[in-house]
C-alpha cells in the first residue's frame, strides 16, 4: 500500500506551497528522513523530508505547481508497486483539499482539471448539485497549440492565449506564432516570462496591499553617529561577537520603542491593535528577493545576544533554512540600505505593522565645533508610518528619541 | 419393505436363462470387488479428511450397476447419480484417474473440478454422475434423441434412485421417450430410502415398476442384489428398446452405508441393515460361482487379490499426482 | 435490400443451419404443424419432417434437459420454450446441468445447444407471460445470453448461436416478431460478444438491448433535432459482453444512461454501471450513471399500467435531458 506524500503545513498561516523541485525521481529509493523535495511557501523555501522509506512510485504534482497544504503530491510505495494513478486516493484528496466537504466535481472534471493544471477550487461549478462539470474545467483551458508552436511561445515569452489559431479546429501552429511575434513592438518584447510565484508573488501582493490600503508618511531625521561608530570599532576589538552598525541600530530602536509604544499599533478591520511585544523584523536581501526574519522580544536582548541572533538569522536566510515560524509575529520592521550608499528612501510599511524604519548610509560631514571644522558621520533615518493609526508627531517623537540614543551610544549599552 | 420372493425372481428373468459365460461372470465379480474396495478406501480417506465435501457410497448395490453395464456395449451411454462410483467403475473408467479426481488432483478425470458427484467419462459413454436428484434423467433422454436421429444401434441406460422417481423430470422424460420411442433403459435403483425417506412413505405403491403402465411401456422388477438377474433383465431390455422405445426396470437393493458420510442411520434399524447384509451381492455371487463351477476358490482369491491391488495402485497414482492447478480455475467454463 | 420480419429472420436462420448441418434439430411445444405459438416455425416441419422438427409434450424440464443430453452426445439441438417465463420450469436442466457440464467434467464435454424463448411485455399477457429475465441467465457461468433487436441481428446472431459450442439462451422480443427490417439474401453471421453502435453521437451514451434499442433510437433521433447527440449502443450479446465498446463510448461522451425492459433491481444494467465505474471510463464521467428500467413490479394486465411498468420514450428522454443538464 502506497503512502502519500503531501504538501506539509509548515506554519500556522500556511495555506499553499509551491514545489521548487523534486530531489528524487520516480523509481528512486527513499529513506525516511531523507530530503525528498524543496518547496516554497509565501515566507520561506524549505526541504520536505520523506516520512517513510520505500520507492518514489509517483509524482502527482510537478515542480512549479502551487498546491494546497495537505494535498497529495506524490506516493512512496514498494519497488515495482503500481502507482495509485490519477483516480487514487491522492486525487480524491486533492479535490477535497484535505477539508471536509471539499470541491464537488465529476470524475471527468477532475481528470481534465488535473491535465490542464487547473485548481478545482478556482473553477465556478455549473452542475445541478453544485458540482464542477467537465465544461467548467475546460472553460479555463489554454488554447489548442502544436508542440512546436508551444515551444516557440515559451522561448519568446508570448502568451498563446491571445493568439488566433489558423490550424485545424483553431489550433495554434508555428505560422500563427511567427505572425504574432512580428506584430509585437520591438521594445515590448519580453526577455523572459516566468510565473509570478513563491516569495516574489508574496512580496508583490504585500507591497501592493500596503500601498493601496495604508496612507503612509515618511519622516526623515539625521543622527550624528560618529560616537556610535567609534564605540562599535572599540567593541569589536574587545569582545568576541561581531557587532554591526545594524545591531546597534536595532538595539537602539528596541529601546526607543519602549518609550514610543504608539509605533507598535496597526489596524485590523475595524479594530486598532496595539502590540505588546517588541518583535523586530529585520529585512534581509536574498537571491530570490527579500525575507524578513523576526527578532522576538528584541528589547530584552543584550547587545551580544542580539548580535549573535541577527548573524544567525541572516545566515539562515541566505541558506534558505529559515523555518516558517522565524518569519511571523513581527511588530516593527527595520530595513537597511546603508550598505548600498543610499542616503534617503521611502520604506513601505509591512501590512500588519504600524511603522518601518529605513536606515541609510552614514555620510561624512564637516561641522563647526567651537569654530573649528570637524568631520562627523551623519546618518539619515527614514521612518514610514501608517498615518491612519500613528500621527506625525508620534513618529517624530520616536525618531527624536532614537536619534538621541544613537548620538549618546552608551545609552544603547544600558 | 418390499421383499422379492424367490418366486418373483424366478418369474422375472432367471428362467429365461440367458447364458452368462464364465469369463463374463468372473469379470462382473471383479468389477463388484473393485467397487467395494474403491469405496472402502474412499471411506477411509474421508474419515481422515483427504476426501473433502461429501461422498455417497454405493456399497451393497454393486450388483445393479455391474449387472446392468455388463449387458451394454462399450459405446452405449449411461447417466449416473450422486451415488455414482459403481456405475462409473462398471463402465470401465481408469481407477487411478478416478481416485485422483476424488482426491482433487490435476490428473483426475475432471482435473479435480468435479469430485465424487460429477465424474464423467465421455469417451466410454458415461455422461456423468449428477449432483441433482433426477437431474440426469432428461439428459439420458436427450442422448436417446441423438441415437435416434443418427440411426445408431446404441442405447442409453439411465440410472436413478427411488427418490428421483418422484421428481418431475422422471415423468417428463419417460413420457417424452415413450412418445418418441427413444432407446432408453430407465433403471430405478430402489435402495429403499431417499436420504432418510423410506420409499414406503414416499409413494403409495409397493412396486415402483407399476409406473411404467402410465407411459404405456414395459416395467419389470428385478433383484438388484443378484448380478446375473440384473444382467439378464437389462440384456433383454437392450434388445427391446432399440426397436420399441423405453422400458423401466426397478432393481430392488439396499445401501449398506448411510446416505452420505454425515448419516447417523436414525431412520432404519440395525436389524434391517443386518438382514440386507445377509444378501450382500458380492458374497452371493461368490457362492454361486463356486457352486455352479464358474470358478475355483483359487481363481476367486486371485480375483479378490487383483481387485485390492488395482485399488492400491490407483491410490498410489492419485496420491503421487499434483493438486489441481490454480491455473485451471477459470478454464473450461466455455468451449471455443 | 429486401425486408423481412424478425420472426422470418429467425426461421431463416434455423432452416439454413439445419440444411447446412444434419446434427442440428429443433424441438419444442407446438412448433410443428402449428408453426409455434408466434408462428416462427411455420412450414419448417414440411421441409425437415417430424424427426428434426419435433413437437414435444408440455415438458419444459425434459425439453431443456433432453437438449443438453442430445448436445453432449453430439447433436446441436435448438429448443424452443414457448414463453421465456417457463424456462423457470427447466432451470435446473439449464443452470445446473447444461451450463456446468463442461466445467464439472474438466473441459471434456461440450454442450452446443440453443434455448430460444420469447421474452418481454406489451402483449397484455400479464405477469407470467411477459417477463424479461435475462439477468438470471447472465448470472450463471457457462451460459451465453443473446437478445437481438433487429431482424438482421436476429438472423446473424441465431446462426452464430447454433454454431456455438456452448449453451446459448436466445431471448427473442415478442413485440418485434412482426417488425420488418433489411436482411440480405446472402449468407452472413453476427458474432456473439460484439455490441453494435446503432447510432453514433457525441453527448451521451445509451447502453441498451432487446426491444428497448428501438425505443432509444427513436428518442435519439427526436433529440437530435434539438442538437442533443445521443449514441445508442445495442449490446446484442449480454454474455459474452463487449466491454470495450461500452467503455470507449462512455469515454467519448462522458455520460451513461442504461435502458432495459427488465426490472431495475439486480438487473443486468447494474452490471453495466459497475463495469463503467470500474473502468478507465470512470474518469470521463461528467454526470452520475443512470438507469431507466422496468419498475420492480410484476407486469400488470391493464394496458396503461403495462406500458408504464417498463421504460417509455418519455422516461428515456427525461433521463437524457437530466444527465446533460
Amino acid at each position: 500500500m502506497a503512502t502519500s506524500v503531501i504538501m506539509p503545513k509548515a506554519g500556522m498561516a500556511m495555506e499553499r506551497g509551491t514545489i521548487i523541485r523534486w530531489l528524487k525521481k520516480v523509481g528512486d529509493p527513499v529513506i525516511a528522513g531523507e530530503p525528498l523535495l524543496e518547496i516554497e511557501t509565501d515566507k520561506v523555501a524549505m526541504e520536505v523530508e520523506a516520512e517513510v522509506s520505500g520507492t518514489l512510485i509517483q509524482v502527482v504534482r510537478e515542480a512549479g505547481e502551487e498546491v494546497l497544504v495537505t494535498e497529495t503530491i506524490g506516493f512512496i510505495g514498494a519497488e515495482g508497486e503500481a502507482a495509485p494513478g490519477p483516480g487514487g486516493s491522492g486525487q480524491l484528496e486533492a479535490g477535497a483539499g484535505g477539508r471536509k466537504g471539499g470541491v464537488r466535481a465529476t470524475p471527468a472534471a477532475r481528470r481534465r482539471a488535473a491535465e490542464l493544471g487547473v485548481a478545482l477550487e478556482a473553477v465556478t461549478p455549473s452542475g445541478r448539485s453544485g458540482e464542477v462539470k467537465l465544461r467548467d474545467a475546460e472553460a479555463r483551458r489554454s488554447p489548442a497549440i502544436s508542440s512546436l508552436a508551444r515551444k516557440i511561445a515559451e522561448q519568446e515569452g508570448v502568451d498563446p492565449a491571445g493568439i488566433r489559431g489558423s490550424g485545424t479546429g483553431g489550433r495554434i501552429v508555428k505560422r500563427d506564432l511567427a505572425e504574432a511575434l512580428a506584430r509585437l513592438p520591438a521594445s515590448g518584447r519580453a526577455l523572459a516570462r516566468s510565473p509570478l510565484s513563491g516569495p516574489r508573488k508574496i512580496i508583490a501582493e504585500r507591497m501592493l496591499r500596503s500601498h493601496l490600503s495604508i496612507p503612509q508618511v515618511t519622516l526623515n531625521a539625521r543622527a550624528d553617529v560618529t560616537s556610535l561608530l567609534r564605540l562599535r570599532a572599540e567593541m569589536n576589538r574587545e569582545i568576541e561577537e561581531r557587532i554591526s552598525v545594524n545591531d546597534l541600530i536595532l538595539r537602539a530602536t528596541a529601546i526607543a520603542l519602549l518609550g514610543s509604544r504608539a509605533m507598535l499599533a496597526t489596524i485590523e478591520g475595524e479594530e486598532i491593535v496595539a502590540y505588546e511585544e517588541i518583535n523586530l523584523g529585520m529585512a534581509v536581501a536574498v537571491d530570490s528577493g527579500l525575507v524578513v526574519p523576526v527578532i522576538r522580544g528584541a528589547d530584552k536582548l543584550a547587545l551580544p545576544a542580539l548580535a549573535r541572533l541577527t548573524a544567525e538569522l541572516s545566515g539562515r536566510a541566505r541558506e534558505r533554512t529559515l523555518k516558517p515560524d522565524d518569519l511571523v509575529g513581527g511588530t516593527f520592521t527595520v530595513t537597511n540600505l546603508g550598505m548600498y550608499g543610499i542616503t534617503s528612501f521611502t520604506p513601505i510599511v509591512n501590512p500588519g505593522e504600524g511603522a518601518i524604519l529605513g536606515v541609510n548610509a552614514a555620510e561624512s560631514e564637516v561641522r563647526l565645533e567651537a569654530g573649528l571644522p570637524v568631520e562627523r558621520k551623519v546618518m539619515t533615518l527614514s521612518l514610514s508610518i501608517d498615518h491612519r493609526v500613528i500621527d506625525g508627531a508620534e513618529g517624530a517623537r520616536f525618531l527624536q528619541s532614537l536619534v538621541g540614543l544613537l548620538e549618546k551610544p552608551y545609552r544603547v549599552l544600558l | 419393505m418390499p421383499r422379492i420372493s424367490a418366486a418373483e425372481r424366478g418369474a422375472a428373468v432367471e428362467e429365461r436363462a440367458i447364458e452368462v459365460p464364465r469369463e463374463l461372470q468372473r469379470e462382473m465379480y471383479l468389477k463388484m470387488l473393485q467397487i467395494r474396495a474403491f469405496e472402502e478406501k474412499v471411506a477411509y480417506f474421508f474419515s481422515r479428511g483427504m476426501v473433502h465435501g461429501t461422498t455417497h457410497l454405493y456399497m451393497g448395490e454393486e450388483a445393479t450397476a455391474v449387472g446392468a453395464v455388463a449387458s451394454l456395449g462399450d459405446d452405449d451411454f449411461i447417466t449416473s447419480t450422486h451415488r455414482g462410483h459403481g456405475h462409473t467403475i462398471a463402465k470401465g473408467i481408469e481407477l487411478p484417474r478416478m481416485m485422483a479426481e476424488l482426491l482433487g488432483k490435476q490428473s483426475g478425470y475432471c482435473k479435480g473440478k468435479g469430485g465424487s458427484m460429477h465424474i464423467a467419462d465421455l469417451a466410454r459413454g458415461n455422461l456423468g454422475a449428477n449432483g441433482v436428484v433426477g437431474g440426469g434423467i432428461p439428459i439420458a433422454t436427450g442422448a436417446g434423441i441423438t441415437i435416434k436421429l443418427r440411426g445408431d444401434d446404441r442405447v442409453v441406460a439411465c440410472f436413478f434412485g427411488d427418490g428421483a422417481i418422484n421428481e418431475g423430470t422422471f415423468h417428463e422424460s419417460v413420457n417424452l421417450a415413450s412418445v418418441w420411442k427413444l432407446p432408453v433403459i430407465y433403471i430405478c435403483e430402489n435402495n429403499q430410502y431417499g436420504m432418510s425417506m423410506s420409499v414406503r412413505r414416499a409413494t403409495n405403491i409397493d412396486d415402483l415398476s407399476l409406473r411404467a403402465k402410465a407411459y404405456g411401456i414395459p416395467g419389470t422388477r428385478v433383484d438388484g442384489n443378484d448380478v446375473l438377474a440384473v444382467y439378464r433383465a437389462v440384456r433383454e431390455a437392450r434388445d427391446y428398446v432399440r426397436k420399441n422405445g423405453p422400458v423401466l426396470i426397478v432393481a430392488e437393493t439396499y445401501r449398506f452405508s448411510g446416505h452420505s458420510k454425515s448419516d447417523a442411520n436414525r431412520y432404519r434399524t440395525k436389524e434391517e441393515i443386518a438382514e440386507w447384509r445377509e444378501r450382500d451381492p458380492i458374497a452371493r455371487m461368490r457362492k454361486r460361482m463356486l457352486e455352479g463351477g464358474s470358478a475355483t476358490e483359487e481363481e476367486l482369491v486371485e480375483l479378490e487379490n487383483g481387485a485390492r491391488r488395482s485399488i492400491e495402485e490407483a491410490v498410489k497414482y492419485a496420491e503421487e499426482s499434483p493438486e489441481s492447478s490454480i491455473d485451471e480455475l477459470e478454464t473450461d467454463v466455455y468451449a471455443d | 435490400m429486401r425486408e423481412i420480419t424478425y420472426a422470418e429472420a429467425i426461421r431463416e436462420a434455423m432452416s439454413e443451419e439445419m440444411r447446412r448441418d444434419p446434427s442440428v434439430f429443433f424441438m419444442g411445444e407446438d412448433i410443428g404443424v402449428y408453426g409455434g405459438a408466434f408462428g416462427v416455425s411455420v412450414g419448417m416441419i414440411d421441409e425437415f419432417g417430424p424427426e428434426r422438427v419435433r413437437d414435444t409434450p408440455i415438458s419444459e424440464a425434459a425439453i431443456i434437459g433432453a437438449a443438453a443430453g442430445a448436445a453432449v452426445t453430439g447433436s446441436r439441438p435448438i429448443a424452443e420454450i414457448q414463453f421465456s417465463d417457463f424456462v423457470a420450469i427447466g432451470l435446473d436442466q439449464l443452470g445446473n446441468q447444461a451450463a456446468k457440464m463442461r466445467y464439472m467434467f474438466g473441459g471434456r464435454a461440450q454442450v452446443p445447444m440453443v434455448v430460444r424463448a420469447p421474452a418481454g411485455s406489451g402483449t397484455g399477457a400479464a405477469a407470467q407471460h411477459s417477463q424479461s429475465q435475462e439477468a438470471i441467465y447472465c448470472h450463471i457461468p457457462g451460459l451465453k445470453v443473446v437478445t437481438p433487436s433487429t431482424p438482421y441481428d436476429a438472423k446473424g446472431l441465431l446462426k452464430s448461436a447454433i454454431r456455438d459450442n456452448n449453451p446459448v439462451v436466445f431471448l427473442e422480443q415478442k413485440l418485434l416478431y412482426r417488425v420488418k427490417g433489411p436482411v440480405p439474401e446472402e449468407e452472413y453471421t453476427v458474432p456473439l460478444g460484439r455490441a453494435d453502435v446503432k447510432r453514433t453521437g457525441r453527448d451521451l451514451t445509451i447502453v441498451t438491448w432487446g426491444r428497448m434499442a428501438g425505443m432509444c433510437l427513436e428518442t435519439a433521433v427526436r433529440l437530435a433535432e434539438e442538437g442533443i447527440d445521443v449514441e445508442v449502443v445495442d449490446l446484442r450479446s449480454l454474455v459474452p459482453l463487449d466491454k470495450e465498446t461500452v467503455v470507449e463510448s462512455v469515454k467519448k461522451t462522458g455520460h451513461l444512461l442504461i435502458v432495459h425492459e427488465a426490472v431495475q433491481s439486480a438487473g443486468y444494467g447494474g452490471e453495466i454501471a459497475a463495469l463503467v465505474a470500474d473502468s478507465e471510463a470512470f474518469f470521463y464521467l461528467d454526470a452520475p450513471i443512470r438507469r431507466v428500467a422496468g419498475l420492480d413490479v410484476p407486469i400488470p394486465y391493464n394496458p396503461t399500467l403495462e406500458r408504464n411498468a417498463v421504460p417509455t420514450p418519455e422516461r428515456i428522454e427525461r433521463a437524457v435531458r437530466d444527465l446533460l443538464g
